[in-house]
């Protein structure tokens, strides 16, 4: 990915968030070429703006200055949710731990970004907050760190539960609400290019109050519910319903209600892990 | 990081190249081809000319990701088409399915690799309340356009407003002619119909015949005033013709049809474009008009990137000339003063009295 910006919000963003991922391997060829700028003269100085455009397609409607680097975070998701077809692509957190792989599917508003980040700050490997790449031919897994989004009261709770995470600008009033970015951990950088094969695959619902309960799925409904998080499956037509059957084959099902995020991630490893 | 201009056209007619790219070169075929619309072409070039396994994996991702999706839309269309069939066979209308959708349903090499939006057919003037009827029964919708826009379309144009489907979200162009009946190029579609093709395999489903696929092509760039798929619009083309055995024999027979149908500048234009920029080798024509040069700029400008001053003025005279040929002044002047100007204030208002309406209904229902 190349990004074009004279953003200050935007550059900032990259030399903090990005500061540890290692050059690319093959520097010639990029995946993406994006800019970040100001969509006309007057929206340098007047209500500032920016848009988002990949190779001067602009998917979205230019945003308020302030909200650059979101829309930098956003566009790039999009970019791979579009253009990357040739992998099965899930809305999911994924991240790995002692080599279990676990994808937490989850609409917006389920706690799947919190849970992640907290998982991400007790030493779980981050594949990443929102998009699960896997071929289809043969599940293998890729890890993509970048930045956790975290929205509304979910950025407070991950400052207390783990004030080691580094974050980015609070950004107010976007679409979301308050939105912040944090940065990947270290180690979740180093090993990039470390894949691994799913064996969990869990559905988060965040309760105020209540207690953890881990049920386990059938393979019929986890494959349901998994369809419903799916991006890209029926892209691939009847070979992409035999991809998801055969990763729902191969992994434990379970949905999850949790508030208190210690102890969901201590039942997390100890039935994860447990099972590994 | 502006993009070099990368002849794509000039590979896709000669695909063993591709095999020498550098990644450096890659970067810059994907980045172009991803702008104009072509990457799923390019995949199916470089499938052809048996170069896939060659292909770094980083660089097949990008094609074929474009490839499968373009395969799924290909499937979707057929789906689509079929349905719609059995809708209007059944009130025994006979229609045309046009562009790509056409290419798709005739398997054509034309539509390997490609993708496309929406769906367009062309049934007979008389028919088009009775397709829309029958389209109602089956979920299809008139995508909501202002009172103005509506006026445009029922009193000027040669369709409809865009048919969406409640469920699937496909958008269906229903055409009753090529081109606007009230603007330069009116083209009287019993004519088109008349020599229409019957797909085998089907009752009363047809495409246009070759030439009028390639008119319609030529009609549907040369006359329209939006120029986003141009560079796309154009290597169809080419595809169209070399579809014929004998490349001057069809020039020949396009002349004569053109003639027949009152679209030989629209001809003209786009063979001048395919001999000059596009390496078609047609017999030779007069070329070199003020128009001719005006789509040269916007031909060969297929980045976003370097699409400098001149494009922006090509595509801005040519979009004053798209819209005079589709309207006479007498209405053209109008809708351009309310397109610029009231549009937006308008649309804007319209927008809150619907909404205003929508929540009056609500608060009946809820107080029911």
């Amino acid at each position: 990915m190349a990004v074009d910006t004279a953003e200050r919000t935007v550059q900032r963003g990259l030399a903090l968030h990005y500061e540890h991922h290692p050059p690319p391997r093959q520097p010639d060829f990029v995946d993406f070429h994006i800019s970040i700028s100001t969509p006309s003269v007057l929206r340098r100085w007047v209500r500032p703006q920016v848009v988002f455009a990949v190779d001067g397609h602009r998917p979205f409607h230019p945003l308020p200055r302030p909200q650059a680097y979101a829309q930098f975070e956003w566009g790039l998701n999009w970019c791979v949710s579009v253009y990357m077809h040739r992998f099965l692509l899930i809305h999911s957190a994924i991240l790995e731990k002692g080599g279990s792989l676990i994808l937490l599917p989850g609409s917006p508003g389920s706690g799947k970004s919190t849970l992640c980040a907290a998982m991400a700050a007790r030493g779980w490997r981050l594949f990443s907050d929102e998009i699960a790449i896997i071929d289809p031919a043969t599940l293998e897994t890729f890890p993509m760190p970048r930045p956790i989004n975290l929205k509304n009261a979910s950025i407070d709770v991950i400052r207390r539960f783990s004030p080691e995470m580094q974050f980015g600008e609070v950004v107010r009033d976007t679409n979301k609400g308050t939105v912040a970015h944090v940065t990947p951990p270290l180690e979740s950088v180093l090993r990039q290019h470390e894949t691994a094969t799913p064996s969990w695959i869990i559905f988060p619902k965040y309760r105020a109050g209540s207690e953890t309960l881990i049920d386990e799925l059938s393979p019929a409904q986890g494959l349901l519910d998994l369809a419903g998080n799916a991006f890209n499956y029926h892209i691939h037509g009847i070979y992409g319903f035999e991809c998801l059957k055969r990763l729902a084959d191969k992994v434990t099902f379970a949905k999850l209600q949790y508030s208190d995020l210690d102890d969901v991630i201590q039942r997390i490893e100890d039935q994860v892990l447990e099972s590994a | 990081m502006k993009v070099s201009p990368y002849r794509l056209g000039d590979l896709l007619a000669a695909p063993s190249r591709l095999a020498d790219l550098s990644l450096r070169e890659w970067d810059q075929v994907i980045r172009h081809a991803r702008a104009a619309g072509l990457l799923g072409r390019i995949r199916a070039a470089v499938a052809d000319a048996g170069l896939l396994d060659g292909i770094p994996g980083n660089i097949r991702n990008h094609l074929d990701s474009a490839w499968l999706l373009a395969e799924r839309q290909d499937e979707a269309a057929r789906w689509e088409i079929e349905r719609i069939h059995s809708l209007l066979f059944a009130r025994g209308i006979p229609f045309v399915v046009l562009k790509g959708a056409a290419y798709a349903i005739q398997g054509s090499p034309v539509a390997r690799g490609r993708t496309f939006s929406d769906i367009d057919i062309l049934v007979p003037l008389g028919a088009m309340k009775d397709v829309e009827r029958a389209l109602a029964g089956d979920g299809w919708t008139r995508k909501y356009v202002v009172p103005h826009d509506r006026r445009y379309y029922e009193e000027w144009m040669h369709e409809i407003p865009p048919m969406q489907h409640r469920k699937r979200k496909t958008t269906l162009d229903v055409h009753h002619a090529i081109t606007p009946p009230i603007g330069r190029y009116p083209v009287d579609s019993r004519e088109l119909l008349d020599r229409a093709v019957p797909l085998s395999g089907w009752n009363d489903l047809y495409v246009l015949c070759p030439e009028d696929q390639i008119l319609h092509a030529a009609a549907h760039l040369f006359l329209e005033a939006e120029f986003e798929m141009a560079y796309r619009d154009m290597i169809d083309m080419r595809l169209l013709y070399q579809q014929a055995p004998d490349l001057e024999e069809m020039s020949t027979r396009l002349r004569l049809r053109a003639d027949e149908l009152g679209l030989a500048v629209p001809l003209q234009l786009a063979e001048n474009a395919l001999a000059s920029n596009f390496g078609l080798d047609l017999p030779g024509r007069p070329s070199g008009g003020i128009v001719d040069l005006l789509f040269d700029q916007v031909l060969n400008s297929p980045h976003p990137d370097n699409q400098g001053f001149g494009y922006q003025l090509a595509t801005f005279l040519l979009y004053l000339r798209g819209h005079h040929l589709k309207l006479p002044l007498r209405l053209l002047i109008p809708h351009l003063i309310y397109k610029s100007f009231l549009a937006e204030r308008i649309e804007a208002q319209d927008k809150k009295s619907r909404e205003a309406h929508a929540e009056k209904l609500r608060q009946m229902m809820a107080r029911k």
